[in-house]
């Protein structure tokens, strides 16, 4: 089948195909296509060409799938009383593949540094692509779990602001953890 | 040129200065230990963020050993956290805007749970397994205050006639209980008597007997999610009465068995979620 092509220019004038079905995946694009002021590129001030094959590559994997993936979503709901008439053990085992390469493809997709992060979220944000922007801010959520104020700061490339007299502070708090709020 | 383009990208990575909408989605996964000790200890721009309302709708203390380790990570010995202090933290953060707390399985004072009672009055849901330090007159004093109160997961003892009373009193929007352990058939009886309008019923791993299963169906009319499963009922897809009460249910999970520990808020599946609120 094939579908309508859809033209993307990043910020820096770098123009992009993508197919429509896969542009949907996007609710900014999806509502530029649908309110008919589409003429012939849609330009896109926000996204860099290093990042917006990335975002392509994601709306080719998940345009035009929303409904089977509000199925997985629901999946193993009302176990107990839910009586399927029609079903399919062969179906069932063919999402099951399709649920766990789904989840490799993210995997694999989701490995990279805190910079490509950066960008992605941003573009998923503008875009409005609501599972990408899910995956981006839980990859930045793991970042930070577990972890010391050092660590964090690493992770994101961040420097400490904080003077000199508030880190005493911030120190001083911490002990006081142990002096007033622990006891014996 | 090149060289100009590469700062300015890296400005724009300023994660110090995410956009205040992301930076709050991330600070909303975290856990309330990440924030405390991790988040608002990074940068001035992360510290402010972190103070909005939203980051501190839900205060999990379930996983205690956890939090306790985390803020005394250097030392190995014996460690105990106060409680109180770790909520008042949390409400001076969240502004009193606290929806859902999730009590870790101390024994719980009266004074802790008052306190969350006079600061976040927009309370919905909250998780209390070892009330047994709080009193009936102070758990019917806390329940008045919550006006928006829709659900609780609480030890038995919480299903006292006069705080089940106090709940249908107050709070118009509760709908969803869980109870545990070990519910009889005369909290049965209480339960369908004062809460009525119950949506959601947990009361798994309960003892429990026919009568009182058929009291609550044909009680609880807007009943749409009954679990009763572990209760060692032995109801058969065969039972057409029990089936035919049973008939407005969305959910019903009747399985006799095994006996098993129910859930850790936080490996759970997104199942809790449904039954708790």
């Amino acid at each position: 089948m094939s579908s309508t092509k859809i033209f993307l220019k990043s910020s820096d004038d770098k123009t992009f195909e993508i197919d429509e079905t896969a542009a949907r995946a996007s609710e900014t694009l999806k509502n530029i296509i649908d309110g008919g002021c589409l003429d012939g590129v849609i330009p896109l001030p926000n996204v860099s060409s290093n990042i917006l094959p990335k975002v392509i590559e994601y709306c080719k994997k998940h345009g035009g799938d929303n409904g089977s993936s509000k199925k997985i979503a629901n999946g193993g709901v009302d176990k107990d009383k839910e009586i399927l008439p029609d079903y399919d053990e062969e179906e069932d085992k063919r999402e099951k593949v399709r649920v766990d390469e789904l989840k490799k493809w993210e995997e694999e997709y989701m490995d990279f540094d805190q910079q490509v992060l950066y960008d992605l979220m941003l573009a998923a944000n503008y875009l409005h692509i609501k599972g990408l922007l899910d995956l981006t801010v839980e990859k930045a959520a793991s970042m930070i779990r577990g972890r010391t104020p050092d660590q964090i700061r690493e992770n994101f490339n961040i420097n400490s602001d904080f003077t000199p007299e508030e880190e005493e502070e911030m120190i001083l708090i911490e002990d006081e953890w142990d002096d007033e709020w622990a006891f014996d | 040129m090149a060289d100009h383009l590469k700062t300015e990208n890296e400005l724009e990575r300023d994660w110090a200065n995410l956009n205040l909408d992301l930076l709050i989605i991330i600070f909303q996964k975290l856990d309330f230990e990440d924030l405390v000790i991790g988040v608002t200890l990074v940068c001035h721009s992360w510290f402010e963020g972190s103070k909005n309302p939203h980051c501190w709708q839900t205060l999990d203390l379930h996983n205690w050993s956890r939090i306790v380790r985390r803020f005394h990570p250097n030392e190995n010995k014996d460690l105990h956290l106060e409680l109180r202090p770790l909520i008042e933290l949390a409400i001076r953060y969240s502004g009193g805007s606290i929806h859902s707390i999730i009590y870790p399985d101390l024994c719980v004072r009266e004074s802790d749970f008052l306190l969350v009672a006079e600061r976040c009055p927009n309370l919905k849901f909250f998780y209390l397994r070892l009330p047994h330090m709080i009193s009936i007159p102070g758990f019917c004093a806390a329940i008045s205050k919550w006006k928006d109160l829709e659900g609780m997961d609480v030890d038995k003892y919480a299903l006292h006639d006069k705080i089940l009373k106090q709940i249908n009193k107050s709070c118009a929007s509760f709908t969803h209980l869980r109870a545990y352990p070990k519910v009889y058939a005369a909290n049965a009886y209480d339960i369908v008597r004062c809460l009525p309008k119950l949506k959601s019923l947990d009361l798994s791993q309960s003892l429990f007997s026919y009568d009182s299963l058929m009291y609550i169906l044909r009680g609880c009319k807007e009943l749409e999610s009954l679990d009763i499963s572990g209760c060692g009922s032995e109801i058969g897809d065969d039972d057409t009465d029990v089936h035919v009460a049973a008939a407005h249910l969305k959910i019903f999970r009747y399985d006799p068995g095994p006996f098993t520990y129910w859930f850790c808020p936080k490996c759970m599946d997104e199942d809790f979620f449904r039954y708790a609120f």
